[in-house]
């Protein structure tokens, strides 16, 4: 015989399980605009009360205990997670290199008329006209001014691209501008993160002991998770408990509750010290200023004490696998460093050109002290070094020679030349041989000219004219800055349609939630109402003996 | 079963549909408000490196347009300055004829005389003639005042001579082409001077040549070049041009076969960059006849005087000046010799002047046609640049106004479908 108590209790439980269920479905809905919280669901089941039931029917009845919470789950796709992390992070370094190649694209356009390639034709009109007018001070100034022009673009482009490093990682060798660098706040962001899943680790280790998931802090796990992709592709093992060991290349950033390994970043110069080492040839460029690494990464624990040291290949994704390869040489596609080196040889080979034609054998420049005499007495180059930039010349200390710039510094211009000397006549002050004509030597190969520097083929420039060799790097930049954007375009579709599949998967909806409620409230209310008529059945059994 | 789409991922999708038409609404704003189809160098590599290079080509053809102009208005001063001097000439050289009919008295003749000193002057103040502050006849020498007269009435040329290749001045206008764009004085207008002449025997001239050493080919010709670009070789005994070449540490003869001689057979010579032997030769104290051949005879015999000697239409005015000095000096059969033989002069100086203005006037057409040239080609790339990035508002607009709804379609449906849930029907 079943009790009438039995199904009060019954009605009595399924009245507290429903209220259970519905506190989990406001739950949902409290937190259906929070970004990473997982859609959480109360799996019910029958209680069922243990006995031998035989052929009792009775006892049969007896063994139906009402319902229980099973347990609450959250809907989550471990799998789409990963690989979501995964493409995250390629998408972070995508998205870097498109920001330096979209800086880069700045900085060579020319497609406003204002750039290296206006100043070029600006030149080349001045020579052309020297050539015209080789004995006229005001053909000869206006020359002088256009290479001026020509060296200040060139400086101003070198101290953008320079600029454009050291936003990202550095100049190399100062402590404060790498402190200024994106790079250094990234880092200091992602130690942050790696404290915070640290904590999440404790929590979970300390939380989920049996076999319910503890699904707060595993939805906080995975933010943070996410939030690391961003800056650095990341590998991670979970254990049983919901803690996941993370990854780094092969090192290991956190474990457990412990942050095993923080990144700390360093100046290439700083590092070269500290190891009492030379730079790598490699990392600089000719005048031994850092190129390819500006800042070296290193892998200290909590007390600073170096674990893993240049780790700058194993960092291969996220925001800082972009940043720290921007200015890579070897890198592939263009980035900010190779574009300063195509810079920097334009302007070597802009200096060299006319510098050889201006001091070479059988040139005449017009005698300062008499402006109608030719002279050969005082050569000078047409380009040389900002007073302490070097040795070598490069886009960055270009400039025109001084002595140019002085009273009378016009007439250095070596506008006249004289195949053999044997025609010489110091008169001639408006022979233009060594500006304009591609004079012919007597074995048929022809003498160099300004005007003939304009196609010359050279060797340094990969057999290309000066222009031809800008006009290409334009186009590597253009081509660099297209790819990066289709690669981000491409790669940002992947992310956004794992992102909503992601949210599909996981997070609330509010029919869903509109429709449990419904149905939880009506459990709720038919299990009132099954509690009070029992009562009233127990009322009425009581009423009995009256 | 189908597949669960939660609130949260249907508002995303709505946001990031709304973006993406908002992007496009907005690219297609700026390229209209801007008027350019290219924004940045990224948005299309090929179009902006063929903008570059056809934004610069037009550059070019710019600079060639200014130079074809300033040439062809120096050109047209050129020709004036030659068409006046032609026309003094033609004065002159009727007078000359008039005085040769041996009719005119003493006056007539000294009138004349006055008349060509006069022309004479304005012949080298034509010579002397400036463009833009430089002396145009005065070959390379611009600065150089080219035409001077000296107390004696004779007139010396100080430009750069025509027979130097140096006296040319050339613009450019096109890729590589020049065009010259001077002559020098001592061709239009001649000159009289007076210098040292060493004759033969027969009267005809030499010059001295001073001892000294120079290199010549085998066959007695000078080496024009450089000594510089001579190049060390070795000769084999069949007298072959042999050379060493280093990397392989072999010789070869210049059709590229192997020498497999002796090398202690070889001499050492040098050669030119033609591969031709050339030797240091020792040259004498030498006289050369005009032609170049050697004066072989006694050098006693030859003598040195100084002489007059005449070029051009300045060489004539001068002869015929003097000419007409010697008649009324008395010296009527040598005066009238000598001015007889200034009508062939004229004749010469002439045709000379005329040849260069005709031959300055194909210079010119040339420019001209040069010139139209540039214009149509300018066009053609000015409007290939505007092709690369100009928009074409008839399509722009369309796609703009195409945009413009697809972006406020986002947005109604987005407004309208946001609030929608079971919540509206919930009482």
């Amino acid at each position: 015989m079943v009790s009438l108590f039995n199904s009060l209790n019954i009605a009595s439980n399924a009245l507290s399980v429903n209220q259970s269920a519905i506190s989990v479905v406001s739950h949902n809905v409290a937190n259906m605009n929070t970004e990473g919280y997982s859609k959480q669901r109360v799996n019910l089941a029958t209680r069922n009360i243990a006995g031998t039931i035989g052929d009792n029917v009775d006892a049969q009845v007896r063994s139906n205990g009402g319902v229980k919470i099973a347990n609450v789950i959250r809907y989550n796709n471990e799998y789409l997670n990963n690989y979501y992390r995964t493409q995250l992070s390629e998408l972070n370094k995508y998205e870097q290199q498109l920001g330096d190649l979209g800086d880069l694209a700045d900085i060579f356009n020319d497609l406003e008329g204002e750039g290296i390639d206006a100043a070029l034709s600006n030149f080349y009109d001045a020579v052309n006209n020297l050539n015209e007018y080789p004995a006229s001070s005001t053909a000869r100034t206006n020359f002088i001014e256009s290479a001026k022009t020509l060296t200040s673009i060139l400086n101003a482009k070198s101290i953008q691209l320079d600029r454009l490093n050291s936003k990202a990682l550095g100049d190399g060798s100062d402590e404060v501008s790498l402190k200024n660098s994106a790079i250094y706040t990234q880092i200091s962001s992602l130690n942050d993160k790696l404290a915070e899943l640290a904590e999440v680790n404790k929590a979970l280790k300390t939380t989920q002991t049996g076999t319910l998931t503890a699904n707060n802090l595993l939805d906080r796990r995975d933010l943070i998770l996410n939030e690391i992709a961003e800056y650095v592709d990341i590998k991670t093992k979970e254990a049983p408990n919901g803690s996941v060991t993370l990854y780094a290349g092969d090192i290991a950033l956190v474990k457990g509750a412990v942050v095993t390994g923080q990144l700390d970043i360093q100046t290439a110069k700083q590092y070269c010290v500290d190891h009492n080492m030379k730079y790598p040839e490699d990392w600089v460029d000719d005048e031994g200023k850092p190129r390819s690494e500006l800042a070296v990464v290193n892998i200290v624990d909590k007390d600073g004490n170096v674990i893993s040291e240049f780790v700058n290949s194993q960092i291969t994704g996220g925001a800082l696998g972009g940043l720290l390869h921007s200015a890579d040489l070897n890198g592939d596609g263009m980035n900010p460093g190779k574009a300063r080196e195509a810079l920097d040889l334009i302007a070597s080979e802009i200096a060299n050109m006319f510098n050889t034609l201006n001091t070479r054998e059988d040139a005449y420049h017009i005698d300062p002290n008499d402006t109608t005499k030719l002279s050969d007495s005082h050569k000078v180059d047409i380009f040389s070094i900002v007073d302490g930039g070097g040795t070598t010349i490069n886009a960055g200390n270009i400039t025109v020679n001084s002595e140019l710039l002085t009273d009378g510094g016009c007439w250095l211009i070596a506008a006249a030349y004289f195949r053999d000397g044997e025609n010489f006549d110091e008169n001639a002050v408006g022979n233009a041989q060594n500006v304009g004509n591609s004079f012919i030597d007597i074995d048929g190969s022809p003498i160099g000219s300004f005007l003939g520097t304009r196609s010359e083929r050279r060797e340094n420039l990969d057999g290309q004219s000066l222009e031809d060799f800008y006009t290409g790097l334009v186009g590597k930049v253009a081509a660099g800055g297209n790819n990066a954007q289709n690669l981000v375009n491409t790669q940002r579709d992947i992310v956004d349609s794992l992102y909503n599949q992601i949210k599909s998967n996981n997070s609330v909806d509010l029919n869903e939630e509109l429709v449990d409620l419904v149905k939880y409230q009506t459990a709720f209310q038919a299990s009132a109402q099954v509690f009070n008529i029992v009562n009233n059945c127990l009322d009425s059994l009581m009423s009995l003996g009256r | 079963m189908v597949e669960r789409i939660s609130t949260a991922s249907r508002y995303a999708q709505l946001v990031s549909d709304m973006k993406i038409n908002q992007y496009n609404f907005n690219k297609l704003t700026a390229q209209l408000s801007s008027g350019r189809k290219l924004t940045s160098i990224s948005d299309d590599p090929i179009a902006s490196v063929n903008y570059v290079n056809t934004a610069r080509q037009l550059g070019k053809i710019e600079t060639y347009e200014q130079n074809v102009n300033s040439a062809t208005s120096e050109l047209s001063a050129l020709d004036d300055f030659m068409e006046l001097a032609r026309g003094y000439l033609q004065t002159a050289w009727d007078k000359a004829v008039q005085a040769n009919n041996q009719t005119y008295n003493g006056n007539s003749l000294r009138a004349m005389k006055t008349e060509i000193d006069e022309i004479v002057k304005t012949m080298v103040d034509l010579g002397n003639s400036e463009y833009d502050d430089n002396y145009i006849f005065a070959g390379a020498n611009t600065k150089q005042i080219p035409y001077e007269i000296d107390e004696n009435g004779y007139v010396y040329y100080k430009g750069t001579t025509y027979d130097n290749p140096d006296y040319i001045r050339q613009t450019e206008v096109a890729d590589g082409v020049f065009e010259v764009v001077n002559v020098t004085g001592d061709k239009v207008f001649g000159y009289f001077i007076s210098e040292e002449v060493t004759r033969d025997a027969n009267g005809d001239e030499v010059k001295f040549e001073a001892a000294h050493d120079e290199y010549q080919y085998d066959d007695g010709t000078k080496y024009t070049g450089k000594v510089s670009k001579l190049i060390n070789a070795y000769e084999d005994t069949n007298g072959d041009v042999v050379k060493y070449n280093s990397d392989e540490d072999k010789y070869y003869y210049v059709d590229g076969t192997e020498y497999i001689g002796e090398v202690a057979d070889l001499t050492d010579i040098q050669i030119d960059s033609l591969n031709r032997k050339v030797s240091l030769v020792s040259v004498p104290d030498t006289y050369y006849y005009l032609d170049g051949t050697k004066y072989t005879g006694d050098v006693a015999e030859l003598t040195t005087e100084a002489e007059d000697k005449a070029e051009g239409v300045i060489g004539a005015l001068k002869l015929l000046s003097n000419s007409i000095q010697m008649v009324l000096d008395g010296d009527t059969v040598n005066g009238y010799v000598q001015m007889n033989a200034t009508l062939d002069m004229f004749a010469d100086a002439h045709n000379n002047i005329l040849n260069e203005q005709t031959k300055f006037g194909g210079v010119y057409n040339r420019m001209e046609m040069s010139s139209s040239t540039l214009e149509t080609t300018g066009e053609n790339l000015t409007t290939y640049i505007s092709d690369l990035n100009s928009v074409d508002y008839t399509t722009a607009i369309t796609e703009w106004m195409n945009a413009q709804y697809a972006y406020q379609a986002s947005m109604q449906v987005a407004a309208s479908s946001m609030n929608m849930s079971l919540l509206n029907y919930l009482s």
